[in-house]
């Protein structure tokens, strides 16, 4: 295995990549004469309209980003039709189609070469890390609303996407102010357990659709769980519904319970105060959902009232004899640990007055009794105390010590405070929070750094989205980490590391598939009256390509289950949802690997995951166009230009019966959409036996907008090619893709390096990424074997 | 009768508060506001007036604006002559930058409106407002990352405001500090700037040298801290204004939202809280709210829906409420808030993926430097948008001579 990596970097860097200007495709063949027929008359020698020159391209290279960008205008004047001028002879819509496709091409060749580079670049740590790190080194969970989004572009983790303003340093002193008084109030608090009981009453809304159970509560700042006894009366059979607490919903529970069993189910949240302070102490309120889909009971014989005790309200339940959901009480649970805290800053400051009342919402403490109230002394002075714990806290951090000049300037921020009278915790508050948005901690540029130690940080920021544990910094500090066998050693370790892991995996799918366009989708419920309440969906949709990318990590799958497998992840709600032919005994609401029959096997792979169909489809129609886009993007590495500005406008017309490909014709008769289109709608015609929703389906449905009428189009339009292979149906697309196994797995390390490196993958990383797809092909291109083989890079170590 | 003590403070603060205000305004002349509004995703294909300059019949999406007829005019044929993501509509609506200038990266700069707010930075206790949606995590059109349409000289979004209940606090302060408090708290706040150049220093000796300049955009910040630090000092003797204006809810429904911050926009213009405000309104949410059935970009590339239609229609009267508003407000010179003001009401995109021709609504004298009640039909299809911004930079420096590449004045408009 070593010999071949080192041999493929032998032949790379014979090829002479690096150096060789980008070319423009069918230079000589199609776009000389057409510059030559169209253009040169005005831009070039003689003329030089605008500046711009069509006769600088020695066979067709591009010598300089300049005249990249004057290609970039040539495509732009004529997608905007403005150039060739009416007035002057027109091109065919062939050439025109041509040209622009290789123009398209040579323009992101150009934007790649120019903007090479091959060093990861430095960066703030992202909100995401921020919380992270908070939570692994102290165990308080922030919330990351008190901070300014990241984002613009397509990771969190680039650059680009975490600017540094002064807003964005005014968030960060508040945010930080919050945080260590969390950390503070946990320090003193607990460890233990505390439960408050709930008296609830629930009752019908008037569209049937929504149970609601309130609560009287003022729900605590931070982590606790939410516990409601509940069962299902008058019937053995189940309720399946989801919660509302919060804002926040819940998953997909199934109840079992019966009034003689009653059943308790259990919901995790976190409350960071709501905005500002005010909502602090918010009295909960508790709104349950039922899921028709999977209710075993008629909502519209559910009583109206149920045990509602508020005045005006009465109690009917005696008289009903239909199925109905009881929830007999609620109760609140309060787990505070604080191991972690205690293990930053030790036990010594137990004995010092706390910061003011750390038991804010809960009544009992064990350590209540034992806390004295000393505060500084002459032999202990306050400022020797601050500097003390500003220490600590560093240590914690960083996990390496404070320069003491660090440490004094700090102790300085102390002293201002203590001068304006301020009280012990209020002064040290100020430079414990300053140290979370100084350069340092945001840069995480602590001078003591060795190869070892960075290698640490780097691998925890990109596999666990925080800071190293204390294992993997001591390997990385003692430089044993630098030897292959204990690096491989903490890499499995790294995945197996199931909660940290789920950090990478959550966040760089998430992001790289693009979800976030699912939750601003609006679903016919006219056509899927199933997505009435399409939350849970959703929800689980999700998780299912969650768990089915860890899964390949864990276990090491290749490339091609991205395309085709003989399992998935299901919870009884997709199951269902999908009709997959589960085990004998069903799914539980939660979710397990299921085996594919011959027929379920349609089920297998990413493309017929629910979270792709849905977010490729608008919620009424699919969209072939936004399908072919993302499979060129995610799995063909062959990403198709941003939509261009100023093509002609196609009227969207309201669809008739005709089939996709008749609505999507007017792409291919204008050579403006065509340059592009041809390529996409063709590739995304595989995609169409997934409904809108994620359902197998033979047969298009459609609701006609004037009159809500239902009907069935003629036909369901799967064929379609990529490059020279055509397809006829699902299973031919897949077989299509399986040929590309090298361009999946380029495309996978060419996102896993955007999503670490802090910037895109450029021209200059190409030798790096050939490498790794070649190091990765004997094996089949495995997914934890591609990471492995990045992370063993010069470009992912510098 | 029984007077709470709300009601007591409220009115002494009328009382007290109003006259002061008044003899600020009588001393001088009344002075010039500037508000840029921007939809998301453009405007259904009958917004636009026919392409006559004799005629000002409005479609009827815009139907309630009728009543401000002649304070406002529209201006077409304004077009972006610079290449931008069309999805993400407002990248450089306020800019006019070339932002691919250098390969592989995207740089903006400074906004017209920051512009303004640079040469009144003086005046008030907030330069400029920037505002944007309560649902900025929506599609909401104006792009990924465009977290307002206002862009620092820095090159960089400024984070919005976002929603009537934040703004509400940050325009009538809120916390009721003593002065005393206030002055320590710009103390400890000094004390942290200095804290932030002692680790620059340190950090710069960490950081490998070709990335230093990520350190130059956090000393950019500091600089930023330490000018908003010493305007705060100079205001800090002057007590917030009191409203009767009830404090809005934290999470209001998407019409709501925009009714509220409009309301809001107008008194932080009528107390002079500042001079200079753009708004970046949301388009996900209100369509959420009509129940319509298809998403905002689906729309964008359907400007003839009749949901289309009816989103520009719950646009318009909300514009108008807000017209009305500053219509209603007179100055102690016999006019009204909407005759000193200029506002602008447009999009980055016609719709769909159309960046020429687009929509553009400009409201308000500008105290009579501004010309309205006209259709203007711009003799070019390609007016560049910049030259509208010029005009307006124009009206508050008289000494500008271009914004980016607009370097003509709209004649039409200049009264």
């Amino acid at each position: 295995m070593r010999l071949c990596v080192l041999w493929v970097l032998a032949f790379f860097s014979g090829l002479e990549l690096v150096g060789a200007n980008p070319k423009i495709p069918d230079y000589e063949t199609k776009v000389l004469p057409f510059f030559e027929a169209y253009c040169i008359d005005c831009h070039g020698p003689d003329k030089d309209k605008g500046g711009i020159r069509f006769d600088e391209f020695p066979n067709g290279e591009i010598e300089t980003d300049l005249h990249a960008s004057d290609l970039q205008d040539a495509i732009d004047a004529m997608n905007s039709l403005d150039m060739p001028p009416e007035d002057e002879p027109q091109p065919t819509p062939e050439e025109l189609e041509a040209v622009l496709d290789a123009l398209y091409t040579a323009t992101k060749h150009s934007r790649e070469f120019f903007s090479h580079s091959s060093k990861s670049v430095v960066r703030r740590i992202n909100n995401r890390e921020l919380v992270n790190i908070l939570d692994d080194k102290f165990g308080i969970k922030m919330d990351t609303k008190l901070l300014i989004d990241d984002g613009g572009g397509e990771f969190d983790t680039l650059a680009e996407s975490l600017p540094v303003s002064s807003f964005h340093l005014q968030a960060y002193e508040e945010f930080a102010l919050s945080a260590v008084d969390r950390i503070f109030t946990r320090y003193y608090q607990g460890p233990g357990e505390y439960r408050k009981q709930q008296e609830v009453s629930s009752f019908m809304t008037e569209d049937r659709q929504t149970y609601y159970v309130k609560a009287r509560m003022r729900v605590p700042t931070g982590h606790h769980t939410m516990r409601l006894k509940t069962y299902v009366k008058n019937a053995d059979g189940r309720a399946n519904l989801y919660v509302y607490y919060m804002g926040d919903l819940s998953e997909n529970t199934l109840i079992t319970g019966t009034e003689e069993q009653p059943q308790w189910i259990e919901y995790e949240y976190y409350n960071d105060g709501g905005v500002g302070d005010r909502m602090a102490g918010f009295r909960g309120q508790l709104v349950i959902k039922l899921n028709p889909a999977l209710s075993y009971f008629d909502p519209d014989n559910f009583p109206k009232y149920l045990n509602q005790r508020t005045s005006g309200g009465y109690d009917n339940s005696e008289k009903i004899t239909a199925p109905y959901l009881v929830v007999e009480s609620a109760e609140m649970v309060v787990e505070v640990d604080n191991s972690k805290v205690r293990q930053a800053f030790g036990d010594e400051w137990l004995s010092y007055q706390p910061p003011g009342d750390p038991g804010k919402y809960i009544s009992q403490s064990r350590d209540k009794g034992k806390r004295s109230q000393q505060t500084p002394t002459e032999s202990y002075p306050a400022d020797e105390m601050a500097g003390d714990l500003i220490g600590q806290f560093y240590q914690a951090l960083h996990s390496t010590a404070i320069s003491d000049s660090h440490r004094d300037s700090l102790v300085r921020l102390f002293e201002s405070k203590r001068r304006q009278g301020k009280g012990f915790w209020e002064a040290v508050y100020l430079p414990l929070s300053t140290l979370l948005s100084s350069p340092t901690f945001l840069y995480q540029s602590e001078a003591s750094g060795s190869e070892g130690t960075q290698l640490a940080q780097r691998m925890a920021r990109f596999l666990w989205s925080s800071q190293p544990d204390s294992r993997l910094m001591e390997l990385g500090a003692s430089g044993e980490l630098l030897e292959a066998e204990v690096f491989r050693r903490e890499f499995n370790r790294m995945f197996e590391d199931d909660e940290k892991i789920e950090r990478f995996v959550r966040n760089f799918v998430h992001q790289w598939f693009e979800f976030d366009r699912i939750d601003t989708i609006q679903y016919n419920t006219k056509l899927f009256p199933d997505f009435e309440v399409y939350q849970p969906y959703v929800r689980s949709m999700k998780e299912e390509v969650y768990l089915y990318i860890k899964h390949m990590l864990q276990a090491n799958h290749p490339i091609r289950h991205f395309v085709d497998s003989n399992y998935t992840f299901a919870d009884d709600l997709l199951a269902r949802h999908y009709s997959l032919d589960a085990e004998p005994g069903g799914l539980s609401s939660e979710f397990q690997k299921v085996n594919l029959g011959k027929d379920g096997r349609r089920y297998g792979g990413l493309l017929s995951k629910g979270a792709i169909s849905v977010s490729t489809a608008n919620g009424n129609r699919t969209s072939p166009v936004e399908r072919g886009a993302f499979v060129l993007r995610k799995f063909l590495d062959d990403p198709p230009p941003p939509a261009p500005p100023n093509v002609p406008m196609i009227e969207d017309a309201t669809p008739g019966r005709e089939p996709a490909r008749e609505i999507l014709k007017a792409h291919t008769q204008l050579a403006q959409c065509a340059s592009c289109h041809r390529k996409i709608d063709n590739l995304g015609f595989g995609l169409e036996n997934f409904d809108p929703i994620g359902r197998w389906r033979t047969q298009e449905r459609r609701m006609d907008e004037q009159t809500g009428q239902v009907y069935h189009v003629s036909q369901l339009d799967v064929p379609g090619y990529y490059g020279d292979t055509a397809f006829t149906n699902y299973q031919g697309f897949k077989k299509m893709l399986l040929q590309h196994e090298d361009r999946m797995a380029r495309a996978f390390v060419k996102a896993v390096m955007g999503y670490s490196l802090g910037r895109h993958s450029g021209f200059g990383d190409t030798q790096t990424v050939e490498a790794i797809i070649a190091a990765a092909e004997e094996r089949g291109y495995r997914l934890r074997d591609l990471v492995y083989h990045y992370v063993r890079s010069d470009l992912f170590r510098k | 009768m029984y007077v709470t003590r709300r009601f007591a403070l409220q009115s002494s603060a009328g009382v007290l508060f109003l006259p002061d205000l008044m003899a600020r305004e009588i001393e001088r002349p009344v002075p010039k506001r500037a508000v840029f509004m921007a939809m998301g995703f453009g405007v259904n294909s009958t917004w636009f007036p026919e392409q006559r300059t004799d005629d000002l019949s409005l479609s009827s999406s815009l139907a309630p604006l009728q009543p401000f007829r002649d304070d406002i005019s529209f201006v077409q044929n304004l077009s972006f002559m610079q290449r931008y993501n069309p999805h993400y509509a407002s990248t450089i609506y306020l800019t006019g930058e070339n932002i691919y200038r250098v390969p592989g990266s995207v740089q903006n700069s400074v906004s017209c409106d920051q512009m303004i707010a640079g040469l009144l930075a003086d005046e008030c206790r907030f330069p400029s407002l920037s505002l944007a949606s309560d649902q900025s995590k929506d599609d909401y059109g104006h792009g990924a990352g465009v977290s307002s349409l206002s862009v620092g000289w820095s090159g960089r979004y400024v984070p919005g405001i976002r929603g009537p209940f934040s703004l509400f606090n940050y325009l009538f302060g809120k916390h009721s500090l003593d002065p005393e408090e206030i002055r320590q708290n710009l103390e400890n706040k000094k004390s942290v700037l200095d804290y932030y150049h002692t680790e620059m220093k340190r950090a710069k000796s960490t950081i490998a040298a070709s990335s230093q300049d990520i350190l130059e955009e956090y000393a950019d910040s500091v600089r930023d801290l330490e000018k908003h630090l010493s305007h705060a000092i100079k205001w800090s003797d002057i007590p917030y204004p009191k409203t009767k204006y009830p404090q809005p809810d934290t999470e209001p429904a998407a019409t709501e939202e925009v009714k509220l911050t409009y309301d809001l926009m107008a008194l932080a213009l009528k107390y002079d809280l500042t001079r200079v405000i753009t708004y970046a309104l949301p388009t996900t949410s209100i369509l959420t709210e009509m129940g319509a059935p298809i998403s905002n970009h689906a729309m964008s590339h359907a400007p003839k829906s009749q949901t289309a239609h009816d989103r520009d229609l719950k646009n318009s009267e909300l514009l108008a409420h807000f017209l009305k508003n500053l219509k209603q407000m007179e100055t102690p010179d016999g006019k009204d808030l909407l005759y000193h003001t200029i506002a602008s009401y447009g999009a980055g995109v016609r719709h769909g993926h159309g960046t020429r021709d687009v929509p553009m609504i400009i409201a308000g004298h500008g105290g009579g430097d501004f010309r309205q009640g006209q259709n203007v039909i711009l003799p070019s299809h390609k007016t560049d948008v910049c030259d509208l911004w010029y005009t307006i930079l124009r009206s508050f420096d008289a000494s500008a001579q271009s914004f980016k590449t607009g370097r003509n004045q709209i004649s039409e408009i200049v009264a």
